[in-house]
């Protein structure tokens, strides 16, 4: 298998018991399966996805506050403008 | 096969069926870079969501692996750095069966290292890359390979023995 000299024998036994041992059990298998199956269940292939989404709707918040933030700045000094033109 | 004479659902399908050939090799990396035991199950998860998310930019005429062996970088990655700012404890559960004891003592092994150490070591002895496919992978010459490969089975023999010793 390798290029290069010999691998240590005490790594290549470590090596070798990785290699034999069991990787996950059979209910960490099953929980991890039905939580991807319910997390794409309803979600194009190649689309964000529910986290996606999330992201986007917060960032359309973000947009909509800053939106209304200006417009109620602006509409303010419309405003006070005007006031001080009637008062001037 | 155009999108329309597809049957429904059979993208969906071939991305479950990648899941589960794959699952043991995603599981087993993340593993082995050092992500703590009770975090693979999220790690996991992760990794397929970039993978479903992303699917339509993949070459799937070509192997998967070294696509989601990147991805499984940045997520352990990603891990460490969140368990900098909040430690938590890593210590594996104790088992009964030596394989996996000797699999935790590994991993725990592989987590004391260099990153790129690690990566190396992982590609070429673990998963058996040749030291042409990893130089292509990481993008990085052969030598450089080697030359890390041979420190990292140095770092990993002194790790292992040193928490032999603390065992």
């Amino acid at each position: 298998m390798s290029e290069l000299e010999q691998v240590p024998d005490e790594l290549a036994s470590l090596f070798a018991a990785e290699r034999a041992a069991p990787v996950v059990d059979a209910a960490a298998r099953t929980a991890a399966k039905a939580r991807m199956v319910a997390a794409v269940a309803h979600v194009p292939l190649g689309t964000a996805g529910a986290a996606g989404a999330a992201t986007t709707l917060a960032g359309s918040g973000k947009v909509i506050a800053i939106l209304a933030l200006t417009l109620g700045v602006g509409a303010g000094t419309i405003a006070l403008v005007k006031h001080a033109d009637r008062t001037a | 096969m155009s999108e329309p004479d597809r049957p429904p659902g059979s993208g969906l399908e071939i991305f479950h069926a990648v899941y589960e050939r794959e699952f043991d090799y995603v599981w087993r990396n993340l593993g082995r870079m050092g992500v703590p035991h009770g975090e693979i199950a999220d790690a996991v998860h992760e990794v397929f969501i970039v993978l479903h998310r992303r699917w339509n930019d993949l070459d799937h005429g070509r192997s998967l692996r070294p696509w989601l062996f990147g991805v499984a970088r940045r997520v352990a990655s990603d891990l460490r750095a969140k368990r900098r700012e909040q430690p938590t404890d890593v210590e594996p559960p104790a088992v009964e069966d030596p394989r996996i004891a000797e699999r935790d003592l590994l991993w725990r092994a592989l987590a004391m290292l260099d990153e790129d150490r690690r990566t190396v070591i992982i590609l070429h002895d673990l998963e058996g890359h040749t030291g042409a496919e990893i130089a292509a992978q990481l993008d990085m010459s052969v030598n450089t390979v080697h030359s890390r490969l041979r420190l990292a089975r140095a770092d990993l023999l002194a790790a292992v023995r040193k928490l032999r010793g603390a065992r």
